[in-house]
C-alpha cells in the first residue's frame, strides 16, 4: 500500500502532463524481420486509462465512387460519424454491405446524394455494387479519435497522448486468423511499434474496372 | 437510299431526343451499321439459293444497311427493368427480345438474376455486345448465327452465382442458370435444310424465312415459309447450364438444351422439331490484351414420326488480339449435319432406308431425287480487323471464306462442294 500511493500519484501527474504533452507514434509491420507493404491499413489506438475516449465533433467524411471503384479503397471512421456516398460516374451505382455492424443498400443514381449513414459500432464494413460486381471498399468503425492508415510500409499518428492503449491493425490482405491487436504504453521516448505477421499476406487489394468498350456490355 | 439516310436521322434524333440516363424511366440505345460486302460463291439462303451468307454478288455494288437496331429499356429501379429490342435488317423489321429482368441483392454470398418474356439465352460467350452483336467480328460463328436464328427463350430464366468469399472478392465464382420455355418447337428445321450459316442477322419473334424449294418440302407439304417460334405440343422446353469463373481471367461454361418437343405433331404448316444439344465454351482473356475463345456444341434433332434424324456438330476457335483501339480476330468454323435415318420418300411419306447409301463414296451414284439429302460438312474462315473511333464508332474489315459440301445441292443441279468468299466493310454507330 505504501509503495502503491506514489505510483499512483505518479501516474496521475504524467497523465495530466500527458495531455499537454502529446507522442508521435509509429507504427509498421513486419513478416520474418522484412517490412511488409500494408498500404491503406487502419491502426487503431483504443485508449485503456479512461472510461471513453475524448470525443471529436464529428463532421462527415465521403466514401466516393469514381470511375467504377470505390475511392478510398479503406475509409477508416470513428463511431457515428455521418458517412457520404457521392457518386461522381456518369452511371449509376447501388452500394449494399451486408456488414454485421449494419446492412444497407444506398441506390446511387448520378448526381444525386442520399443522406449520410453513420455507424455506432466498431467493426468492419466491406461494400459492394450491385451493378459493377468488381468494385469493393471497406469502411472500418472504430471508437477512438486515434487513428492512423499505413502508408506503403508504416504509419505514424502525429499527436495522441501518452498512455495505454490497445493497438489494433486492420487490413483486407492479413489473414483471418491473424490477430495484431496489442496493449502499449506509448510514453515519450517509446513510441514505436511493430507488429510481426504469423501469417502470410493475402493477395486481395482493390480490382480494377474492366476496360470497358462500348461494342462490349459487362456481364456482371 | 434517301429512306436508309432517312432512318439513321431519326436514329440520331432518337438519341438527341431520349438522353441515356440510368435513372428509373426510360432509356434507349441501339446500333447502326452500314457497309459493303464483296461476296462471291452462290446465291444467299436468304434468296432462295445455296449461299450460306447473308450477302451474294447481286449486293456486291450497293451500300448495305446491315442492321439498325433499337433498345429501349424501361428501369423500374436499379434492380429491375424492361427492355424491348428491335432490328431492321434489309427492309424487315424483327422485335428480338422482349424480357423484364430483375437483379435483386441478395446477402452476398450469392446472387440471382430472373429474366421473363422473350430474350438471347445466358450462353453466347461471343454475342457479348449491345443487342446481341459480336464485339469481335461482324459476322457471328456458325454457332452463335444458328442461336440468333432459331433459339429464343420464350419463358423463364434464372441463374445462380455463388461467390465463396465475397467479402474478399473471392476468385472463384460458379453459376448455375437455366430456363422454361415455350415456342421454340420448330427448331431445327434451318440447320437440318439450309445448314449452317454465317451472318449477323437475327430472327425476330414475329419473323419468318424462306429457304431453297427441296422437294421434300412440297411432299411432306411444308409451309414455303419457316417460322421458328411456334408452339405446337403445348410442352415446355428446357436448358440447364452451368459455370466456372476466374477473375475474369478465365470462364469455362457447359450447357444442355433440350426443347423436348413432340416431334410427331405438326401445325399450320410447321412441324414439331424435337432438337437437343449440349454445349462447352470457354473463353481465356490472357493478358497484353490476348484472348482465346471457344465453343464445341454437338446435338441432334428429330422431324416427324419415323422420320428425319439429323445428328448436328459445330464448333469454333476464335483468337482475339486488341491493342488500344485496335483490335484483331481470327476465327476458324467447323460445322456438320449427319443424316442419321436418310428419308427415302414417297407421296405418304413413310418409306425410308438408307442401306443402298454411302454418302462418303464420290463413286456413288445417286438417286436423288427421292431422297432428303441433310448431310453437310463446312468450315469457315474468318479474319476481322476493327478501329474503335470518338465514343461511338467502330470501324470493320472483315474477310471470309466458307467451304462447305451439301448434298442437297445435287437437287438443283449444283455441286455439292461450294467455296464462297466476302470481304465486308461496316462502320457501325453505338448509340
Amino acid at each position: 500500500m505504501n509503495v502503491r500511493i506514489p505510483r499512483l500519484l505518479l501516474t496521475m501527474f504524467l497523465m495530466s502532463w500527458s495531455w499537454t504533452a502529446a507522442a508521435r507514434v509509429t507504427v509498421e509491420v513486419v513478416s520474418d524481420g522484412q517490412p511488409v507493404q500494408l498500404h491503406g491499413a487502419v491502426v487503431s489506438f483504443q485508449p485503456m486509462d479512461t472510461e471513453r475516449a475524448p470525443r471529436r465533433e464529428s463532421h462527415s467524411v465521403s466514401m466516393e465512387q469514381i470511375n467504377r471503384q470505390f475511392r478510398p479503397f479503406i475509409l477508416p471512421v470513428p463511431v457515428n460519424t455521418p458517412v457520404l456516398f457521392p457518386n461522381l460516374d456518369e452511371t449509376a451505382h447501388h452500394v449494399y454491405s451486408f456488414s454485421k455492424i449494419r446492412r444497407f443498400e444506398l441506390p446511387l443514381y448520378k448526381g444525386e446524394l442520399p443522406d449520410p449513414i453513420t455507424f455506432a459500432n466498431p467493426g468492419v464494413v466491406p461494400l459492394g455494387c450491385n451493378i459493377h460486381d468488381w468494385m469493393i471498399g471497406y469502411i472500418v468503425v472504430v471508437d477512438s479519435p486515434y487513428f492512423m492508415q499505413i502508408d506503403g510500409d508504416r504509419g505514424t499518428i502525429e499527436t495522441i497522448p501518452p498512455g495505454r492503449y490497445e493497438v489494433q491493425v486492420w487490413h483486407p490482405a492479413l489473414d483471418g486468423r491473424e490477430s495484431l491487436r496489442e496493449l502499449v504504453e506509448i510514453t515519450a521516448n517509446h513510441t514505436k511499434f511493430r507488429f510481426d505477421l504469423e501469417f502470410p499476406l493475402l493477395s486481395v487489394g482493390q480490382p480494377p474496372p474492366p476496360v470497358q468498350r462500348f461494342d462490349e456490355r459487362l456481364d456482371y | 437510299m434517301f429512306t436508309r439516310i432517312a432512318l439513321l436521322s431519326l436514329v440520331v434524333l432518337c438519341q438527341v431526343a431520349w438522353a441515356q440516363s440510368e435513372t428509373s424511366g426510360f432509356s434507349i440505345r441501339g446500333v447502326t451499321d452500314v457497309g459493303y460486302a464483296n461476296t462471291s460463291g452462290a446465291k444467299s439462303w436468304l434468296r432462295g439459293g445455296s449461299g450460306k451468307l447473308r450477302f451474294d454478288e447481286d449486293d456486291n455494288d450497293e451500300l448495305q444497311l446491315l442492321d439498325i437496331g433499337i433498345a429501349i429499356d424501361y428501369a423500374f429501379d436499379l434492380q429491375s427493368k424492361f427492355t424491348v429490342v428491335g432490328h431492321r435488317y434489309d427492309g424487315d423489321f424483327a422485335l428480338t427480345e422482349a424480357f423484364w429482368e430483375y437483379r435483386p441483392l441478395n446477402d452476398g454470398a450469392w446472387r440471382g438474376r430472373y429474366r421473363v418474356g422473350a430474350f438471347h439465352p445466358s450462353f453466347s460467350l461471343e454475342n457479348t455486345g449491345p443487342l446481341w452483336t459480336s464485339p469481335y467480328t461482324v459476322k457471328s460463328s456458325a454457332i452463335n448465327t444458328w442461336f440468333g436464328e432459331e433459339m429464343r427463350i420464350i419463358g423463364a430464366e434464372g441463374k445462380w452465382t455463388w461467390i465463396r468469399d465475397p467479402h474478399n472478392k473471392s476468385k472463384h465464382r460458379f453459376s448455375l442458370f437455366g430456363a422454361l420455355y415455350a415456342y421454340n418447337d420448330p427448331m431445327g428445321a434451318m440447320i437440318s435444310w439450309r445448314g449452317w450459316s454465317v451472318h449477323d442477322r437475327q430472327i425476330g419473334l414475329n419473323g419468318t424465312f424462306s429457304i431453297r424449294d427441296l422437294p421434300i418440302l412440297q411432299i411432306i407439304d411444308h409451309s414455303p415459309d419457316f417460322e421458328p417460334f411456334m408452339e405446337i405440343d403445348d410442352r415446355p422446353g428446357f436448358y440447364v447450364g452451368s459455370e466456372w469463373t476466374l477473375e475474369r481471367r478465365f470462364r469455362l461454361q457447359l450447357v444442355h438444351y433440350d426443347n423436348l418437343t413432340d416431334h410427331t405433331l405438326r401445325q399450320a404448316g410447321q412441324y414439331g422439331w424435337r432438337t437437343r444439344f449440349s454445349q462447352i465454351a470457354f473463353h481465356w482473356r490472357m493478358g497484353n490484351g490476348y484472348e482465346v475463345l471457344g465453343q464445341f456444341l454437338a446435338g441432334n434433332t428429330l422431324m416427324a414420326k419415323d422420320g428425319l434424324d439429323n445428328d448436328f456438330e459445330a464448333a469454333y476457335v476464335m483468337l482475339v488480339k486488341s491493342w488500344g483501339r485496335h483490335r484483331l480476330a481470327v476465327r476458324w468454323d467447323v460445322f456438320r449435319v449427319v443424316n442419321q435415318s436418310l428419308i427415302l420418300y414417297d407421296d405418304n411419306f413413310e418409306e425410308y432406308g438408307d442401306e443402298d447409301y454411302d454418302y462418303d463414296d464420290d463413286d456413288y451414284e445417286y438417286n436423288y431425287e427421292n431422297y432428303d439429302y441433310n448431310d453437310e460438312l463446312g468450315n469457315s474462315q474468318t479474319v476481322s480487323y476493327s478501329y474503335l473511333f470518338g465514343d461511338s464508332w467502330k470501324l470493320s474489315l472483315e474477310a471470309t471464306r466458307i467451304w462447305s459440301r451439301q448434298d442437297s445441292r445435287m437437287h438443283f443441279g449444283q455441286n455439292p462442294r461450294l467455296a464462297e468468299k466476302q470481304v465486308l466493310a461496316s462502320v457501325r454507330y453505338y448509340f
